[in-house]
């Protein structure tokens, strides 16, 4: 077992729970390109981050970095403590079934497990006994307002509702960070508006440090920090006062 | 075993909500496990007919002696308390000589079974001399009647005095004889003894015969012989003399009782007949469909048939996996996302294919008595049986109007070789899985199978994900 990696600016009770140090990412199409560049932020427990930019500035990238799906080819990432780098693949996996639970832009639950099944998948694979799963499970759809659907496949549900799910979903195993691409990518202006107002209130009621990913500028307003991407790099870190008003801070989730 | 709840879970639900998948794969896999196990029963009972000289000077091998034990039993069971123990390795008598005569009643040539051969053979496993019998023919005049009278009746039956003695049987006493083919109801008759004689030709100074006399119908038990050793007369062993299609039914389907040598089989069965009685008496018998040279030639062309017929199902199957996986791709990527690790992952996959191969199993076992019992049974069958013979080349009659009995050895080969070629079929989307790109997938991009993602330009090195 490795030491606990410690944030450099990090003190006491603000320590970050998730940060990354020089994560860079590059693909070879006949240059180098770099899809993700010296990249270091900071998210503190129960922080509300939004990362935004323009369309192919390595936000989905950076976010598969941060969730473990990618490798970087330098720098690393540490979530609650664990370097990234000193992981196996299946160590990764691991970090990802108890640590972090992943929201899609399109959806990407199981079509042929109904809406219970699937917020119960990640829990069944922890060893906990399968009545706990469900009882957990059933909680989680009541809080994202799906009790009385969850019987029904996703194909059977709304775009709104599938998301709702995936949220459940990604909540299940009480992970340390949720991370969503474009969460409401694939959603209508209102469905939107709620989904985002959905995220705000499990980020204050159940106090799981949150990044997403998002063009949508109405997240950036209810985040507490606001990165800002352009060719791979942040280029602009905010501090959103309204953010940080919403919820009083130190309300540490207690990980 | 931490993941075995959570593969369990979601196995079974997958298969559940998509059983018309699942189902086509195993009957797939249960098409080629039929024909397999049809076509390696056969060639079984062909080598078989090969090993079946050798018991005289060389034991069976220990397949063909396990296999016996699943092959058509025949049990004699005396009522209501008495028994007769049988034990006994059931040694086939094939090729026991044929030869034609006139019948004497119209004087038709017949062509029927010569027992001198099938004596030879009895006689070198220890039934030290031999009688048989011809319904009111020579045979029987060289009998002595000690007491009683020649069996006239149906379900009579004259026993030797010695074996009488031996079992503690007397005049008017009734036993009871079940023969039990595998692919059809257990045939049983109760023979009243009519008489007991004491034989005394050049056969018969020694172990002696009976036979069932009367105009009982034509069957398994037309004619039995009860041939004994001298040095325990009342444990018996059984074996089937099958004169050909065209035999003297007199002769047809004699059923042989011999002492045996087979001392494993012998010991179950009398561990058998100590621990189970309600079940009677256990001993065993092998039809045979083919002679010895019948089965040099049929064995090499079906073999060859069913292992072409078990390629193409293996390679169906596998492709069936790729194509799988292709579809499934995604959500392979999403249990990777979600934290199965490549156990975790294994297990599901790896529990699909068991329920896939236990269903092929049970599927295959059904189809290839189906297949068996339609092919012996029907005109189409026998038609399709003979076509499929001279597709082979092969100048032997392969219809037998009677079904094959599965091998035990065949069915657990034809397992384990399914098992094998699912285990590969579920490591190719294992495989793959583990390579593909899980955040390219999750974005809902188009991947290829090792995560090149083709752009314009060129193509991505890394295998991350295109900004």
């Amino acid at each position: 077992m490795t030491d606990r990696a410690t944030h450099p600016e990090g003190t006491g009770r603000n320590h970050p729970v998730l940060w990354t140090s020089n994560l860079t990412k590059t693909f070879f199409l006949g240059r180098t390109i770099y899809a993700v560049k010296d990249v270091n932020i900071a998210v503190g427990p129960a922080e509300f981050a939004a990362v935004v930019g323009p369309s192919g500035c390595g936000k989905s990238t950076l976010l598969g970095l941060l969730g473990g799906l990618d490798r970087p080819v330098s720098g690393d990432v540490v979530l609650d403590g664990q370097r990234y780098s000193e992981l196996n693949e299946n160590g990764l996996a691991l970090l990802r079934r108890r640590k972090i639970g992943f929201v899609f832009q399109f959806f990407n639950l199981i079509s042929h497990l109904s809406a219970l099944e699937n917020v119960m998948l990640p829990m069944r694979f922890t060893g906990k006994p399968s009545r706990a799963c469900r009882t957990k499970a059933e909680q989680l759809l009541k809080i994202v307002g799906l009790a009385e659907r969850k019987t029904h496949l996703p194909l059977q549900m709304s775009g709104g509702e599938q998301q709702r799910v995936a949220i459940a979903r990604a909540l299940a195993n009480d992970p340390a960070l949720v991370l969503a691409d474009e969460p409401t990518g694939n959603l209508d202006t209102r469905t939107g508006g709620e989904m985002i107002h959905l995220f705000e209130r499990l980020n204050r009621d159940m106090g799981q440090t949150f990044v997403v990913v998002s063009h949508d500028p109405k997240l950036a307003e209810v985040a507490d920090v606001v990165f800002r991407m352009k060719d791979g790099e942040i280029v602009e870190s905010t501090r959103n006062a309204r953010g940080a008003e919403r919820r009083p801070r130190g309300d540490e989730h207690g990980r | 075993m931490r993941y075995l709840g959570g593969a369990a879970f979601l196995a079974l639900r997958t298969i559940g909500r998509q059983w018309r998948r699942y189902l086509l794969m195993a009957l797939t896999v249960a098409a080629g496990l039929a024909v397999y196990f049809v076509g390696a029963s056969l060639t079984a009972m062909g080598r078989d007919e090969l090993v079946s000289r050798k018991p005289l000077d060389l034991p069976a091998p220990v397949v063909a002696r396990v296999s016996h034990l699943f092959r058509p039993t025949i049990g004699w069971r005396q009522t209501p308390e008495r028994r007769i123990p049988i034990f006994g390795e059931a040694i086939p008598v094939t090729d026991p000589g044929v030869v034609s005569r006139l019948r004497p009643d119209d004087g038709t040539p017949v062509r029927h079974a010569e027992p001198g051969l099938a004596l030879d053979a009895l006689t070198a496993t220890g039934a030290v001399k031999i009688l048989f019998l011809v319904p009111g023919g020579e045979a029987m005049a060289s009998l002595e009647f000690m007491a009683g009278r020649p069996p006239s009746e149906p379900l009579e039956v004259a026993l030797p005095e010695e074996l009488a003695a031996h079992a503690g049987l007397e005049v008017g006493d009734t036993f009871h004889a079940t023969v039990n083919y595998p692919w059809s109801a257990k045939a049983s008759r109760s023979f009243r003894i009519s008489g007991l004689f004491r034989p005394r030709s050049f056969l018969t100074d020694g172990p002696v015969a009976a036979y069932v006399g009367g105009e009982t119908t034509y069957g398994p038990l037309e004619g039995v012989a009860l041939l004994t050793g001298r040095r325990d007369p009342t444990k018996l062993a059984v074996a089937e003399d099958q004169g050909g299609p065209d035999a003297d039914p007199y002769y047809a389907n004699l059923l042989f009782l011999y002492p045996s040598q087979g001392a494993t089989v012998a010991a179950v069965e009398s561990w058998l007949n100590r621990v189970v009685p309600p079940l009677g008496f256990w001993s065993t018998a092998t039809p045979r469909l083919l002679s010895g040279r019948m089965a040099r030639d049929v064995v090499a062309p079906v073999t060859g048939v069913m292992l072409l017929v078990f390629m193409f199902t293996g390679a169906g199957v596998f492709a069936t996996a790729l194509l799988s996986f292709l579809e499934r791709r995604r959500e392979l990527a999403v249990y990777k996302a979600i934290g199965l690790d490549a156990r975790a992952l294994a297990s599901v996959l790896w529990l699909e294919m068991v329920v896939v191969w236990l269903l092929a199993l049970v599927a295959g076992v059904l189809l290839a008595e189906l297949m068996s019992g339609l092919t012996a049974t029907t005109r189409a069958g026998e038609v399709l049986v003979r076509l499929a013979a001279t597709v082979l080349g092969l100048d032997v009659d392969l219809w037998s109007g009677r079904p094959v009995a599965l091998d035990p050895a065949a069915v657990l080969a034809g397992a384990a070789a399914s098992a094998a070629v699912l285990v590969l079929a579920a490591s190719v989307p294992l495989a793959l899985a583990s390579r593909a790109n899980v955040s390219q997938l999750l974005q809902g991009g188009r991947t290829f199978l090792f995560h090149r993602r083709v752009v314009a330009t060129g193509r991505a090195k890394l295998g991350g994900t295109l900004p």
